[in-house]
């Protein structure tokens, strides 16, 4: 089973979704921003290979974790990938996609799109890690809310 | 294996393609009127959809041919799609072509035209749609066959 958290440019909020479940980012604390620059993959995706899910890891109760970037064509991305599992007979309770995508920061978006889009990575990187760090809380309730859903169809199955 | 006929609207020329490919439509003369205006209407229904494959058929070697609509975006799908094969691994070969470049402006006139339908009388409408419609059919068929009959040789199994 996989669960897809997905967002704008696959590097900021989907990665910090994913590493918040996962555990490599604290739920119960304010990570330091020394701690977002060790996660994985985050501030990474290059825009030539979004669409490309990339595997973050296996949580507690087994579910795959990737994360996806979609730019502005989640519209278009979504039916893509579920109409052709469904040709594939793959049933839609094996996979399971968030958007990850919550009330950000401005600053988040500006520093994503001067590290991803202009590669100022030494100026963007620090503004995004600053402007999760102002709602991290939001990105902690969205984990916890997809975690106790997963509890919730575990328990039912 | 899987053959997607793609393009900007996966009705016009993705779907015309998939139709040579899969035999629905026949290599050696035009369609009939009335399967013209099939795919109008299919057009008129569906045009606007997208992301969504469309079964059109199977070919002689029996592979399922689909068309598919995906607005500027045909690179970001195109990789969902694949990358979802191999992180469920399907097993499935998938072969994707372009009918981009066979498309053409008209059906976005078509589309826009349709959009408007609301206000102007929509028999005259429809008539002026139709006939457009069968118009960029009939200059778009020899080049949507050239290319599906190109890519049924070229696409083996597993091999491009």
């Amino acid at each position: 089973m996989k669960l897809f958290y997905c967002c704008y440019g696959g590097a900021h909020t989907s990665v910090t979704c994913a590493s918040i479940h996962l555990g490599y980012l604290p739920a119960e604390r304010l990570p330091a921003a020394s701690e977002f620059q060790a996660v994985p993959f985050y501030d990474k995706m290059e825009n030539g290979k979004l669409g490309t899910p990339v595997f973050m890891g296996r949580d507690e109760m087994g579910w795959d974790i990737h994360i996806m970037g979609m730019k502005n064509a989640k519209q278009l991305v979504i039916p893509a990938m579920k109409s052709y599992l469904n040709v594939c007979g793959i049933d839609q309770k094996n996979y399971i996609l968030v958007n990850a995508l919550v009330d950000l920061h401005p600053i988040t978006s500006i520093g994503g799109v001067a590290s991803r889009k202009f590669g100022i990575i030494s100026l963007g990187r620090p503004m995004t890690v600053w402007g999760i760090r102002k709602t991290y809380h939001k990105f902690v309730e969205l984990v916890l809310q997809v975690k106790e859903n997963l509890r919730a169809m575990k328990d039912f199955a | 294996m899987r053959i997607i006929y793609y393009s900007y609207w996966g009705t016009y020329a993705a779907y015309t393609m998939a139709a040579l490919h899969a035999g629905i439509y026949q290599a050696d003369s035009l369609p009939e009127e009335e399967m013209i205006f099939a795919q109008y209407e299919l057009c008129r229904r569906y045009g606007r959809q997208a992301g969504n494959l469309i079964y059109v058929g199977l070919d002689n070697r029996l592979r399922e041919v689909y068309s598919l609509g995906c607005r500027q975006h045909a690179g970001m799908v195109i990789r969902a799609i694949q990358n979802m094969a191999e992180t469920f691994k399907t097993g499935d070969t998938l072969h994707f072509i372009s009918a981009e470049a066979e498309e053409g402006r008209l059906p976005g006139l078509l589309q826009r035209l349709r959009f408007q339908n609301l206000r102007i009388d929509e028999m005259v409408n429809a008539g002026v749609n139709k006939k457009l419609f069968a118009l960029w059919f009939r200059r778009s068929y020899g080049p949507c066959l050239k290319k599906a009959q190109q890519a049924a040789r070229t696409v083996k199994d597993g091999i491009v």
